[in-house]
């Protein structure tokens, strides 16, 4: 007995689990990460990263260079989160911001585009949806329809037609009433739907979807 | 139908929509660690937040302001200016067909003639302006502002002006200045004027470089025309444009039985006596006189004063008193003892900075005696020594190095004059130009305290209501009778360069 007192005095101590000092919940990350915690933004980052990424790349298209896009997005929130009077609502503060800054990204694009310093907005490339070319030219058309539209129309769209977010989502999304969302959803279905018809290829592809024929 | 369409349109988008998510699916790449490790490097990066450098920059801020404020506020005045080039070497000038003028924003006007050239350097915050007037004619209306410092500066010359109308003419090529004062008061200096030399409205001073003189002319004496008729005004007719030549010593700063306290007082408040003026004695010309300034060791005397000419004769009555029935003339005994109005003896004494040469063996206490009728001192006087030199609190030694006075007893026991005593007095002397000053010494009243009349003038009848307490700044009490005096003496200051001195009294006059 005594023997085993010793030894477990002289043992070294073992090391402590990695225990987060603070819960998975968004108002556990809100508050750790605007202590200065970093692990906190980590754990923001590897919740909310996927969505960034998604909306990003429905926002442009796909093929788009959109890594720095997702880069200034996490920045932005990091830098933001004092803003954030509803830590629960993280989930709709990313979105909010991810559509922000690519809003912002759209029309510097666009700006550049017009001063001629880039190429136009990059199209996207071919879907890979093997053995549907008419799918694959429709989609670069879609994307040249949307790159048409105001960059707030377009991420409208995006978050209405392709997120399939409900109403209240879409305006709080965009900091607007959801009447007001409401009618800018109706101008800019007629404004879209106004284009579509002077775009074969769509209206190819979307007459017979609009008669009922299933993708 | 319009719901139809709207329908339609409203399914062509989900269409759209669906399209959109076949090409951009929901499972998106995920991101690599080396996209975080991205991000962490530029949050490290990043710098402070605007939200943290708010009191930075809300110092910043004020400081910008406040710098922007003071920007403002230092302003020149501005200024219009009228028939006026701009010469290449950035001085302004008029032509030879046009005269020019300025319009200060304050209100302050200066006009200046044909070929003038002059340059204007504007004070900060609209204090005024330093003109330098380089060749030629001006005239400046100089409006009073609380602050404001005007300035005019002619060669060597400096007109220091708050708010006055004047005149001033400066010729580079023949060393000529010229002030003409019309309203108001400045100070100049320079050249072999004493500095803060005090011009009042009404006096001209001319300067001559090249001569390193100067004179003051009254275009009016106000003191003479306030004579009463019949006094000495009427024997000496003085013109409209009297001219008084100015020694170019240093100036009479207050009288050397004044108490330093009084004079730290004047100094204080920035006044200075007027500057000395004497009168030419009877018999010598009454023109403009210049004395060159003097130029010579101590100790010697220069030339032009080493035997002036002294005719008077104190047996013959003076113009003045000659004219007035009842009038006595004092006579001097050779002794130094007086008679017929006075029976006091005479004396001579002078400040620490004084010396003599006549009489040859000076005591103070001694009577001093007359040489051919004539009550004579003859010496120098060192200049005085004088700390916060042209700033208002200017003090110098004025109670040790006060000069030297010729004066005589009313009574033989030193007493008031008493019953006896006569209603004016009229004292006849020769010199050097300079200011003199006549002082009369109530008894009973301190030493130092004297009723004076500021540059006297030789002959000049004067009554006991004209001395006054502080004759230099023409201010102070003034004497009721001379019936309290117990003695009277003719002053010659000091100055404030050395300076050398010979006067006489030749006669004394009283009068009913």
């Amino acid at each position: 007995m005594g023997i085993a007192l010793s030894t477990m005095v002289v043992s070294p101590p073992l090391p402590e689990p990695a225990v987060p000092e603070f819960d998975d919940s968004d108002v556990g990350l809100v508050r750790a990460a605007r202590a200065g915690d970093r692990r906190a933004c980590f754990a923001i980052w590897s919740k909310y990263a996927a969505l960034v990424r998604r909306l990003v790349w429905r926002f442009f298209g796909p093929g788009s260079d959109y890594a720095d896009v997702c880069q200034e997005v996490f920045l932005r929130i990091f830098k933001r989160l004092d803003e954030l009077r509803e830590p629960a609502a993280l989930r709709g503060f990313v979105v909010s911001i991810s559509l922000g800054v690519a809003r912002n990204e759209s029309r510097r694009r666009r700006i550049r585009a017009i001063v001629g310093l880039v190429p136009d907005e990059v199209l996207p490339a071919a879907p890979t949806l093997p053995g549907q070319d008419e799918a694959r030219e429709a989609a670069r058309a879609l994307y040249r329809l949307l790159g048409s539209l105001s960059a707030e129309d377009r991420s409208l769209f995006v978050v209405r037609f392709i997120e399939k977010m409900e109403l209240t989502e879409v305006a709080a999304a965009h900091g607007m009433s959801p009447s007001t969302a409401k009618r800018r959803l109706a101008r800019l279905v007629a404004r879209v739907n106004t284009r579509l018809q002077s775009n074969p290829v769509l209206m190819e592809y979307v007459g017979p979807l609009g008669q009922g024929r299933d993708l | 139908m319009k719901d139809k369409r709207e329908e339609s349109a409203e399914l062509n988008c989900q269409r759209l929509g669906e399209l959109a998510r076949l090409v951009a699916p929901a499972d998106a790449p995920s991101p690599s660690a080396g996209q975080w490790a991205e991000i962490e490097h530029r949050l490290d990066r990043r710098g402070p937040s605007l939200r943290r450098l708010w009191p930075a920059l809300a110092v910043f801020a004020v400081s910008i302001l406040c710098t922007a404020g003071y920007l403002i506020a230092r302003r020149p005045l501005g200024y219009r200016m009228v028939d006026c080039a701009l010469a290449a070497d950035g001085a302004f000038a008029t032509t030879a067909m046009h005269a020019g003028s300025i319009a200060f924003d304050d209100g302050s006007r200066m006009s200046v003639e044909k070929d003038a050239r002059f340059r204007l350097g504007m004070l900060p915050f609209g204090h005024g302006s330093d003109i330098r007037l380089e060749e030629g004619d001006a005239h400046l209306t100089v409006a009073h502002r609380p602050g404001a410092h005007w300035s005019v500066q002619a060669g060597p010359f400096r007109i220091d002006v708050t708010g006055t109308r004047f005149g001033v003419r400066w010729s580079r090529q023949l060393g000529r200045f010229q002030v003409t004062m019309l309203e108001g008061d400045v100070l100049v200096a320079g050249g072999a004027i004493p500095p803060a030399t005090h011009l009042r409205a009404g006096q001209t001073l001319s300067a001559d470089l090249m001569a390193s003189s100067f004179t003051i002319a009254d275009a009016q004496s106000p003191s003479i025309e306030a004579r009463p008729a019949g006094s000495v005004g009427a024997a000496f007719p003085v013109a409209l444009t009297k001219q008084n030549s100015v020694a170019s010593r240093g100036p009479r700063l207050a009288p050397p039985t004044t108490s330093s306290r009084k004079r730290t007082d004047i100094a204080a408040r920035g006044e200075h006596p007027a500057a000395p003026v004497v009168e030419p004695a009877p018999g010598e010309s009454e023109s403009p006189r210049a004395v060159p300034v003097p130029s010579r060791p101590i100790g010697a005397l220069p030339p032009a004063i080493q035997d002036p000419p002294l005719l008077a004769s104190p047996t013959s009555p003076s113009p003045a008193a000659s004219a007035k029935a009842g009038s006595l003339r004092v006579v001097f005994g050779e002794a130094g003892q007086l008679a017929n109005g006075f029976t006091g003896e005479t004396s001579v004494a002078g400040g620490d900075g004084t010396s003599f040469s006549t009489p040859a063996s000076w005591n103070e206490r001694a009577p001093l005696r007359p040489q051919a009728g004539l009550l004579c001192a003859r010496g120098t006087v060192a200049g005085l020594v004088c700390v916060n030199e042209n700033l208002p609190k200017m003090q110098c030694n004025w109670d040790r190095n006060w000069g030297v006075a010729i004066g005589w007893y009313a009574r033989a026991d030193h007493k008031a004059w008493g019953d006896s005593a006569a209603g004016a007095i009229a004292v006849e002397f020769r010199g050097r130009s300079a200011s003199y000053r006549l002082n009369a010494h109530r008894t009973g009243d301190p030493k130092e305290k004297m009723y004076c009349i500021e540059n006297y003038k030789s002959g000049q009848e004067v009554r006991p209501s004209m001395f006054k307490s502080e004759c230099w700044v023409d201010k102070g009490d003034t004497l009721k009778d001379f019936q309290q005096v117990d003695l009277f003496n003719l002053l010659f200051s000091s100055g404030m360069s050395y300076v050398a001195f010979r006067y006489c009294v030749s006669g004394i006059t009283l009068l009913p």
